[in-house]
C-alpha cells in the first residue's frame, strides 16, 4: 500500500515537473544567430525589423520543409523544399521546372523571380510566398502545438499570422549561404585551380566572356534584369520577361541574373529551361544570341553579339564554371530539418 | 585735435581691417558642401532609355546605365591654394535622377574652384580599399584586366545614324589608373558666411563623345579593355560637369 502511494506521489511528481517544464519551453529569449559570411562577401543587408535568431532560423527551418505551408491552397501538397532541394543547390532538375536557387539570397536587394514581378527585402518576397504563392492558412500551423511553442520562442507571440511565418522562412533562406567551392578556395589560396579552369576564369572575367558584368563575383549574380538574347520577339508572354510586368516595352526579354554558384547542379536553364546542359548554354552565349532592340547593351562585344568561342575555350569555361560548386553547402546537414 | 583725429581714425581703420583679416585666416569650425548632380543632353534633361539623343558623331543614341565615382574632390581659395577632401561617391543617373551627397569636414574659406576625379585614385583603385557592399563590388574591375573599379559605366544602345535601321548596344567603361578624369571648374564657394553651402553640377552626356575627339560609336561600342580608346573618353570626360549654381 505504501509502495503503492510512493509510487503515485513520483508519478504525480513528475506531472508537475514536466507541465513546469512545458512552460518554461514558452519563454520568450531569442539567441542572436551568428551567421558565418564566408571572406570576401559583402555585408548581408539586415532587416531591423527581423533580427536573426536561432529560434527563428529554426522555425523557418520546419516552415519551409512543411508540406502543411500549401494545404488547401494553389500549391497544396507542396512546401518550399518541394522546389527548392538542398543537393540542388535549392532548386529544382524536374523536367519543365526552372526555379531560382535559394542561394546567398540575403543579399537580394532588387529584383525577385525570374521576371522580376517582385522588389523589396527578402521579408517582402517571403510574404508574397506565403500569402500569394502558398496562399497559407496559418490556422493549419496553429493546430501543431509544437508550432505554438517554436512562434512563441522566436518572435514571443502564439498568434501565428503570415507575418511570422514570412519572418521565420526569410532567417532561414538567409542562413543558405555558399561561398565554400573550389573557386572560394582558391581565392583564398588553399588549393590550386587546373590550367584549363585558370584559362576559364580568364574568359569569365575579361572582355573575352564578359560573363563578370552581370554575373558579378563573389554572389555571380547582380540580382538585376537584362535582355540576353534568348529571343529576338518573343511571341510567348512567358518569354516577355520584365515587360510582361511593367508594359515598358524597353522591358521585353528581361530576366533576372541567376546566380552561378552550384550552376554545375540547378539545371536545366533559362527561366523556361530551355538548356540542358551547361554546354548548351555556353554553345547559346558563343553563337545563339539573338539581336533585339531590347538586348543589353552589354552583351555588344568586339563588334558582334556572339562570343565565338573555340571548343577549347568552351571547355575551359565550362571548367570554371564547375569550380562554382560547393559539396559542403549542397551536403550541409545544418539546412535540413533533422538535424535538430 | 586733429592729430587725435587723424590717430583716431587710423585706429578705427587698423582695427576694421585687422578684424577682416582675423574673419579670413582665422577659420573656426568646419562647413560642409552638398553637391547635386543632374544630368542632360545639351540642354535637354536626360530621359534614361530613350533612344532620341545625337551625339557629335551623328549616332543616335539612348542612355540606359550611368554609373560612375566622383573623388578626390579638391577646392582652391587664393591664401591657401588647393584643400583635399579625400573622400568618394558612388553615382547612379538611373537609381537618382538627381544625385545629393554632402561633403562634410571643409575649412570655411572662400573657394573659386573645384577639381576632382571622375574614377577613384591610385590610392583608392584596388579592390580591399572601398567598403565591402554590393554596390561597390559591382563596380569591381576584374583583377586580370587591371583590377580595381570600374570608374564610369555608361551603357545604352545606338544606331550609327537617323536613317539607320539596325540598333546595337554600347558600353564606355572605364578603368585602370590610366583612365582617371580631372574636372576642373570654377566655382564661388563662399564658406565663410554660411556653414552649408550648395554646388549643383549638369553632366552633359554629350561630353563624352565630343570634345576634343568626336567618338563613333559605330567605330567601337565596347572600349573595356581598350586603353587607347578608354584614354580617348577619359580626355573627353574633362567636360562633360558644368556648375549651374551655386547656393
Amino acid at each position: 500500500m505504501v509502495r503503492m502511494s510512493l509510487l503515485w506521489l513520483v508519478l504525480i511528481s513528475l506531472f508537475l515537473v514536466s507541465c513546469k517544464k512545458d512552460k518554461l519551453a514558452y519563454t520568450y529569449s531569442p539567441t542572436p544567430y551568428n551567421l558565418e559570411i564566408p571572406e570576401g562577401f559583402p555585408q548581408m543587408p539586415m532587416n531591423p525589423d527581423n533580427p536573426i535568431t536561432k529560434e527563428g532560423v529554426e522555425l523557418g527551418k520546419k516552415l519551409y520543409y512543411d508540406v502543411r505551408l500549401s494545404d488547401g491552397g494553389p500549391q497544396a501538397g507542396n512546401s518550399c523544399a518541394t522546389c527548392h532541394i538542398q543537393s540542388k543547390s535549392f532548386a529544382d532538375n524536374s523536367p519543365g521546372v526552372s526555379v531560382l536557387p535559394h542561394v546567398n539570397l540575403g543579399w537580394g536587394t532588387k529584383h525577385w523571380l525570374w521576371n522580376g514581378s517582385k522588389q523589396g527585402t527578402l521579408e517582402d518576397i517571403m510574404m508574397f510566398e506565403v500569402e500569394e504563392f502558398f496562399q497559407v492558412d496559418v490556422s493549419r500551423l496553429k493546430e501543431d502545438t509544437s508550432y505554438k511553442r517554436m512562434f512563441y520562442e522566436a518572435f514571443g507571440t502564439e498568434e501565428i499570422t503570415s507575418k511570422e511565418v514570412a519572418y521565420a522562412l526569410a532567417q532561414f533562406v538567409r542562413t543558405l549561404i555558399s561561398g565554400n567551392s573550389k573557386y572560394d578556395k582558391y581565392k583564398r589560396g588553399e588549393i590550386n585551380l587546373t590550367e584549363s579552369e585558370k584559362r576559364g576564369m580568364a574568359i569569365f572575367f575579361s572582355e573575352r566572356g564578359d560573363c563578370f558584368h552581370c554575373h558579378v563575383p563573389p554572389l555571380f549574380t547582380d540580382f538585376d534584369m537584362h535582355n540576353i538574347g534568348l529571343d529576338s520577339m518573343p511571341s510567348d508572354p512567358e518569354d516577355w520577361g520584365l515587360f510582361a510586368v511593367t508594359g515598358d516595352s524597353a522591358d521585353i526579354g528581361k530576366f533576372r541574373t541567376p546566380t552561378l554558384r552550384n550552376v554545375a547542379v540547378t539545371g536545366p536553364y533559362m527561366h523556361d529551361g530551355r538548356f540542358k546542359t551547361l554546354d548548351e548554354v555556353i554553345d547559346f552565349y558563343s553563337e545563339g544570341v539573338k539581336n533585339s532592340p531590347t538586348l543589353d547593351p552589354i552583351m555588344n562585344h568586339n563588334g558582334g553579339i556572339h562570343l565565338n568561342l573555340t571548343p577549347q575555350e568552351k571547355e575551359d569555361l565550362k571548367a570554371f564554371l564547375l569550380t562554382l560548386t560547393d559539396e559542403s553547402f549542397l551536403n550541409d546537414p545544418k539546412h535540413r530539418p533533422q538535424a535538430n | 585735435m586733429r592729430i587725435m583725429k587723424n590717430l583716431l581714425l587710423t585706429l578705427v581703420l587698423l582695427m576694421f581691417f585687422g578684424s577682416c583679416k582675423k574673419n579670413q585666416t582665422d577659420f573656426k569650425g568646419q562647413g560642409s558642401i552638398a553637391l547635386k548632380v543632374r544630368y542632360a543632353i545639351d540642354g535637354e534633361g536626360l530621359q534614361m532609355g530613350q533612344l532620341k539623343y545625337v551625339n557629335e558623331a551623328g549616332n543616335v543614341y539612348s542612355v540606359t546605365r550611368l554609373q560612375y565615382y566622383i573623388s578626390h574632390i579638391a577646392l582652391f581659395d587664393r591664401e591657401y591654394g588647393w584643400t583635399l577632401i579625400d573622400t568618394f561617391y558612388l553615382f547612379d543617373a538611373d537609381k537618382y535622377p538627381i544625385q545629393r551627397v554632402v561633403i562634410g569636414n571643409v575649412p570655411l574659406r572662400y573657394y573659386d574652384s573645384i577639381k576632382f576625379y571622375i574614377g577613384l585614385p591610385p590610392s583608392l583603385n584596388h579592390h580591399d580599399s572601398l567598403p565591402n557592399t554590393i554596390e561597390h563590388q559591382e563596380m569591381i574591375w576584374p583583377e586580370m584586366m587591371g583590377g580595381g573599379f570600374h570608374f564610369l559605366k555608361l551603357e545604352g544602345k545606338f544606331k550609327e545614324t537617323d536613317t539607320s535601321s539596325t540598333i546595337s548596344g554600347y558600353a564606355m567603361h572605364l578603368g585602370t589608373n590610366v583612365a582617371l578624369v580631372t574636372v576642373s571648374l570654377p566655382a564661388q564657394i563662399d564658406l565663410t558666411e554660411q556653414l552649408l553651402v550648395e554646388v549643383s553640377l549638369e553632366m552633359n552626356v554629350n561630353e563624352w563623345f565630343r570634345n576634343p575627339h568626336t567618338y563613333n560609336l559605330a567605330e567601337k561600342s565596347y572600349i573595356m579593355g581598350d586603353t587607347l580608346r578608354m584614354q580617348i573618353i577619359a580626355r573627353n570626360g574633362q567636360d562633360v560637369f558644368t556648375v549651374v549654381s551655386v547656393n
